[in-house]
């Protein structure tokens, strides 16, 4: 990633930052990382997908505000971090008024096929389960170090938050999730075998 | 605890992110990890949640979409900027000249109503409650005076790796203090303690023959008595015999202290120790506070906790609270000495919030509870009495330190960073330090040193007007206080080769403008912050570094005399300063450090600071 880094930078030097060469090499060089970054923050495969979108629509209209030499990966997964709150808002903006919908009848939910739902319980992930019930600051931090495994400076650059604000988020984020995965009535068994 | 737990989860972190853990740090931050299970639990969760995500997000993942209908995409939305900038940029331009017609207009507005007399004075609004603090000017640096000639010292005592700075005798003399030793044989690969009285007088130790298994810390767990005793409780150290597979000297079976529930009163250079169990009904385990006016002493049982009479040596339980189970409790007595005060987890929402219980130590009825909406696992947050009616509660997390009001019926919370202060902060992270005075004329200060990237600035707090200022200079802060105490808040994010550059801030003083103090000789420090510690005339401060301690005036800055700890072949590491309460003597411990890999030393340092 590194090597993108450098090389959008030497791009940037000679040619103007709209310029096609510079749009396609950062499209190219970013798609998977940005993709992997906003699945695992919305986890939902078509959101992440128009996440994508929206964020390289963001950074094509503000790449003249890159500074050379600074770090773009950073850059473009705040572009990238911000996109994806930006698409939670919304989804507890439709949850909010689908509760509503639901509360006056207005919106029948069909039954849950019971075969569908238990093959989605068993593909969840058991951990992140915990994790996607943290808040968005403690959640996010979680989903930058583990998911995606930034370092914390670069968290920090990301986030535009202190590095000392990160590694605090962080603890209480572990602590958290250590208060709920002993809570769990399965945790004295499955808990951290080998392997898994 | 928490501290430790946290510094241990920040020296992983960092240990993650390509080996920047501090090897100093290491070694005590590693045994932390290998013997904390909730350390172990985060690494698991660490673990856990690396291989989940590898499954559930693999690096492989590619969106639907490919580069090439990505830059379609982008193509045809910057051919739709263009066209819309082609319609919007006529409009801008006109929407530009109105809005400049409006701010003539009301500019004009402006003026003419502000020469008329307003009818009504506006009440303050919230926002004008937290106005802009006045900043406090950069002082000029002046560095200490007086010429630099450092004296060499050599150790009066030395131990094994573990080190602790002792407790002076209220009349200054005689310092109880602990010496831990590396003994060979059957105990190789423990390690053992020696309690000790030094009569700096005399420069003469007397060591008690009674041994502690393993080294303890003597903070919780000793204090003066009245007519130069010692208030004993031995409760963590280890009577050999419970240790499977460990053996003891068959000579040495009474050699020490066996401390299941042993409360002893101690003499200097005494080798028998007054047995006081027989005042408990029940195993003692600790001794967390006391209250020197009385002298009362608070001792937490098994399951009561207990008050004991300094003069009389007599016991009494308390009925109520009883202490938690899980030993986390924190205690505080207020400046009367007529309360006391125990913080201790809520059983109902451990880890979330805790109960606070006044009680008046004269009758041991509880006067007050309150809930705290704070709580720590394995830990709860400090309290400390301002006021007869307000205690302070040092609580982590984002609400931040908690002011505790009671003179109501119904207690005021009041988080004091937005409440007191204006500051949205997250605490610890975004401020370095804090430090809270109170004086007996019933007014107190709280003081905030910030680290934010845009802020450093040190906030002060007063009490009775409820006013703040702000300390621009990104320097050392020590606050000293009308009634002599002093309070230092260090600079955030210091350097072991940074000048020593202290702000000295009188406080509630109209004349004495702040002062920049550089302190020199301690560059380069074998730790960042230079720690100051007064000296009781109260117009000293002292220093202590790896290079040595050095005593400087605070008016005048002047040196007065600079000592040495070089004797030793090694690097001393956080050396601890201990001024005597009459100011003739400071001793001074540390831990030394040698390049060569041998284990670290403990050596202890005497110096007469007064003839």
């Amino acid at each position: 990633m590194d090597g993108i880094q450098v090389d959008l930078d030497g791009l940037l030097k000679t040619r103007p930052a709209g310029d096609s060469e510079v749009i396609e090499a950062m499209v190219g060089g970013y798609r998977a990382p940005v993709y992997r970054l906003a699945l695992s923050i919305l986890n939902d495969a078509d959101e992440a997908e128009d996440a994508v979108q929206d964020t390289f629509l963001r950074a094509a209209a503000g790449i003249h505000r890159y500074q050379i030499g600074t770090n773009f990966k950073a850059w473009i997964y705040t572009i990238a971090v911000n996109t994806c709150r930006d698409y939670l808002r919304k989804r507890a903006a439709r949850a909010a008024r689908d509760k509503v919908l639901k509360a006056i009848h207005v919106l029948t939910e069909e039954a849950p096929d019971p075969e569908a739902a238990a093959i989605q319980k068993e593909s969840r992930t058991r951990l992140w389960d915990l994790v996607n019930q943290l808040g968005e600051k403690h959640r996010l931090v979680v989903i930058l170090r583990l998911a995606n495994n930034l370092s914390i400076e670069e968290i920090s650059q990301i986030l535009e938050i202190h590095e000392k604000t990160v590694y605090s988020r962080l603890y209480d984020a572990f602590k958290k999730l250590r208060q709920q995965l002993i809570q769990l009535p399965e945790y004295d068994n499955y808990w951290f075998e080998e392997g898994s | 605890m928490n501290d430790i737990h946290r510094t241990a989860f920040e020296f992983f972190q960092k240990g993650i992110d390509e080996g920047q853990a501090d090897q100093k740090a290491g070694g005590v931050l590693g045994s932390h990890l290998a013997t904390c299970p909730e350390c172990q639990l985060d690494v698991r969760l660490y673990q856990g949640l690396q291989a989940e995500a590898a499954l559930h997000w693999p690096e492989a993942a590619q969106p639907a979409r490919s580069a090439r209908e990505l830059l379609d995409v982008l193509d045809a939305q910057q051919a739709r900027n263009r066209r819309i900038q082609k319609v919007a940029d006529p409009i801008r331009v006109a929407a530009w000249i109105i809005l400049m017609v409006f701010f003539v207009l009301a500019i004009n507005w402006a003026i003419a109503n502000l020469r008329q007399e307003p009818a009504v004075t506006p009440s303050p609004t919230e926002e004008e409650q937290f106005a802009p603090p006045p900043v406090i000017a950069t002082p000029t640096p002046r560095p200490s005076e007086g010429e630099l000639q450092k004296i060499p010292l050599e150790p009066f005592a030395r131990g094994g790796e573990a080190v602790e700075r002792g407790i002076w005798s209220p009349d200054g003399s005689y310092l109880f203090f602990e010496l831990s030793e590396l003994p060979d044989g059957p105990l190789a690969g423990r390690s053992y303690s020696t309690l000790n009285f030094l009569h700096p007088e005399s420069g003469e130790i007397c060591q008690l023959p009674q041994k502690l298994l393993d080294f303890i810390s003597l903070a919780n767990l000793a204090r003066w008595l009245p007519e130069n005793r010692v208030l004993f409780v031995p409760v963590w150290a280890v009577p050999p015999e419970d240790e499977p597979g460990d053996s003891v000297p068959p000579d040495e079976p009474d050699a020490f202290f066996t401390g299941e529930s042993g409360v002893y009163a101690l003499t200097p250079c005494d080798a028998e120790p007054l047995d006081l169990s027989d005042r408990f009904s029940e195993p003692v385990f600790s001794l967390p506070a006391w209250n020197e006016h009385g002298p009362l002493f608070l001792l937490q049982g098994q399951s009561q906790y207990w008050l004991l009479d300094g003069n009389t040596l007599d016991a009494r339980p308390i009925e109520n609270p009883a202490p938690s189970s899980g030993g986390e409790d924190r205690q505080s007595w207020s400046p009367s000495g007529e309360q006391l005060a125990i913080i201790q987890p809520d059983p109902q929402r451990y880890g979330e919030r805790s109960i606070l219980h006044v009680f008046e130590v004269e009758t041991g009825q509880v006067v007050r509870t309150v809930e705290i909406p704070y709580g720590e696992e394995f830990n709860t947050p400090i309290i400390e009495w301002l006021l007869e009616d307000t205690i302070y509660v040092w609580a982590f997390g984002e609400a931040g330190p908690l002011l505790v009001d009671f003179s109501r019926e119904d207690p005021v919370i009041t988080a004091v960073l937005p409440g007191l202060f204006g500051l949205d902060l997250a605490y610890p992270d975004e401020f370095m330090a804090a430090t809270v005075a109170a004086d007996e004329a019933g007014k107190y200060h709280i003081a905030f040193k910030v680290n934010t990237p845009s802020d450093k600035s040190t906030y002060l707090y007063h009490s009775e007007t409820g006013q703040v200022e702000e300390f621009t200079t990104n320097a050392n802060t020590l606050f000293l206080f009308p009634d002599g105490d002093f309070e230092s808040l260090p600079r955030a994010e210091d350097e072991a080769g940074r000048a020593d550059e202290f702000e000295l801030v009188w406080v509630d003083d109209p004349i004495q403008e702040p002062e920049l103090l550089v302190v020199e000789g301690h560059i380069p420090r074998s730790y960042p912050a230079l720690r100051p510690r007064r000296v009781p005339d109260q117009s000293k401060i002292i220093f202590a570094s790896g290079q040595g301690v050095s005593v400087i005036s605070i008016l005048g800055g002047q040196l007065e005399g600079f000592w040495s700890l070089e004797s030793e072949g090694g690097v001393p590491f956080l050396p601890e300063v201990s001024v005597s309460p009459t100011g003739e003597f400071a001793v001074v411990s540390a831990a030394i450090q040698f390049e060569d890999g041998s284990p670290w030393r403990s050596a202890f340092y005497l110096i007469r600071l007064e003839p």
